[in-house]
């Protein structure tokens, strides 16, 4: 593909992820604060008709599919090594965890609930959700990420669009994915402060899902897989908040993905394979020089640790009147205060239910907006101060240099795919062994 | 690097990852059991767990809360009805 078309698909990306954060800040939720009129003609409102939970029977079903998937999945991914099985296993988890279940409860939302838990007093989940929430984890921490080749409904939609794989450039795929851990210590404080689930409310995909879904949730569901043609997994590599701990726990997975079942001959072959940029090189004997100055950066670095976290705890602190406008009760406090001072002419529907319901004065209003507002203070002090310290650490990481000898997946960014494998000429000797060892058992 | 230095990184780094693996698993154990003994223990004290989204919740069938008995009877009147 010419290096124009190239970047602009790249630019593409940026632009749907950017959109992506102005569609999760724009978005009203107040309607859901707008309490049923008085009717004066006697008029009844119906009751709002949910459907009834399902039965547990079917959660406790969900999570033995999800284990008897990740049990399978690590089987096809370490030893049968084939990527027609793995992704026979993607497209089923799709159908089922994406198409039939709807996408819900699933661990990547979950994460809002156990943090719920964490911090709410008087709110706990199923074991069910507790559950679905740890298996993907702890098998990462053996495994690395099986889950997202093969357990992942998010994952498995954008992995069947991904026709045309193109390379994003390193200098870009890391600041993009820090994008992710943004997204991750939002989705921590709104769910803390209680101000809503955000990675549930912005799902890209839930939509297609549930064959419904706002249109701007369904433009931007589209958005993420038309750039997903291209981009692989963009969801994946530079949102997704449970992605992030899987990547940092695969990191420390006791068996790692690998590319050759043998010792790796540098054919180059499975160089350009990964389309998720999972596949590092060998690096060779490092200079002298080129030590010295690594040693440099590492000290420097280190240096601005505290610098770097310092500064983001400050900036956090800045916006952070911004971020508690997220919050439904902060919006209507300043709505009413607006009101009132003759700043704004008019009444919103919020504005006016609050004064006709009469539930609440408005300077409980005022009180309790103050006290939301001071919490996100602390909150986005914390926020900024913790992704500070992803920066810091992320620079740190760049000026270690690891020796390897051989082309490698790196277990914090493979998904388990298996496309690298396929590629491998030691893996076809090994197919071919394991054949001709079948062939003789048979014979 | 001789390889003797580089194996005795491996098996440092191994151990360390192995630490770490057991430290990560500990924590998980133990805040999953700390979250399934709350749930335990709100619904001792009869209190609600989610929210009030009553008839999306697990336990609304058995639930003696106000709410949701008061969801439970008006359900159960408009199919009588
Ligand atoms: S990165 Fe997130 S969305 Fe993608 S496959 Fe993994 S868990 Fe699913
Ligand atoms: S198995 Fe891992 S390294 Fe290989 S192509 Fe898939 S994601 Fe990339």
């Amino acid at each position: 593909m010419n290096p124009m078309r190239r970047t602009g698909i790249i630019l593409l990306t940026a632009l749907i992820i950017s959109l992506f954060f102005c569609f999760a800040a724009g978005a009203d939720t107040g309607a859901l604060r707008f309490p049923p009129p008085d009717f004066e003609s006697g008029y009844e409102m119906p009751a709002t008709e949910t459907p009834p939970s399902a039965s547990d029977i079917y959660e406790y079903l969900a999570v033995i599919v999800l284990a008897a998937v990740l049990g399978l999945g690590t089987y096809f991914v370490f030893t049968k090594r084939k990527r027609k099985y793995i992704w026979g296993l993607m497209i089923f988890s799709l159908a089922f965890f994406g198409f039939w279940r709807r996408g819900c409860i699933c661990p990547v939302g979950a994460t809002q609930n156990i943090t719920l838990t964490i911090f709410d007093q008087g709110y706990a989940v199923p074991v069910v959700v507790i559950i679905l929430f740890l298996l993907p984890l702890v098998l990462s921490l053996f495994w690395g990420r099986i889950f997202c080749g093969t357990a992942c409904p998010l994952g498995a939609i954008q992995d069947i669009v991904l026709l045309k794989p193109l390379s994003v450039p390193y200098w870009l795929e890391v600041p993009l994915r820090l994008l992710g851990y943004v997204y991750l210590g939002m989705a921590v404080l709104l769910a803390v402060t209680g101000a809503g689930f955000i990675i549930c409310r912005y799902d890209p995909f839930v939509s297609f899902f549930r064959f419904s879904g706002s249109l701007g949730a369904l433009m931007l569901g589209g958005a993420f897989l038309v750039v997903g043609i291209f981009i692989g997994r963009p969801y994946c590599r530079f949102l997704c908040p449970y992605g992030i701990l899987l990547r940092h726990l695969s990191r420390i997975s006791k068996w790692k993905v690998k590319i050759s079942s043998d010792e790796c001959i540098q054919c180059r072959l499975c160089e350009d394979s990964c389309p998720f940029g999972a596949i590092r090189q060998p690096t060779g004997e490092a200079s002298g020089e080129e030590l010295a100055r690594r040693k440099k950066m590492l000290a420097v670095s280190i240096v601005l640790l505290p610098i770097i976290v310092f500064a983001g705890g400050l900036g956090g602190a800045r916006i952070s009147s911004l971020l508690a406008r997220a919050h439904p009760d902060v919006r209507l406090a300043d709505r009413i205060y607006r009101e009132e001072s003759g700043e704004v002419a008019g009444t919103t529907d919020q504005s006016e239910a609050f004064r006709s319901t009469g539930d609440q004065s408005i300077e409980s209003l005022y009180e309790l907006s103050a006290e939301i507002q001071a919490t996100y203070h602390q909150g986005s002090r914390l926020l900024g101060a913790f992704l500070g310290l992803v920066v810091a650490a992320s620079l740190i990481r760049h000026t270690v240099r690891r020796r390897s000898r051989e082309y490698k997946a790196d277990p914090s960014d493979c998904l388990a795919c298996g496309r690298c494998f396929e590629l491998c000429p030691n893996e076809r000797l090994r197919r071919q062994r394991i054949k001709e060892e079948e062939d003789l058992r048979v014979g | 690097m001789s390889n003797v230095k580089q194996n005795k990184e491996l098996t440092r780094r191994d151990m360390l990852f192995g630490g770490l693996r057991c430290a990560a698993l500990g924590v998980m154990g133990a805040g999953g059991l700390a979250a399934a003994l709350k749930r335990k223990k709100l619904l001792r004290e009869g209190k609600c767990l989610n929210n009030g989204i009553c008839p999306q919740c697990h336990v609304f069938a058995d639930c003696g809360l106000p709410r949701a008995r008061s969801i439970r009877d008006k359900n159960s009147e408009r199919s009588d009805g």
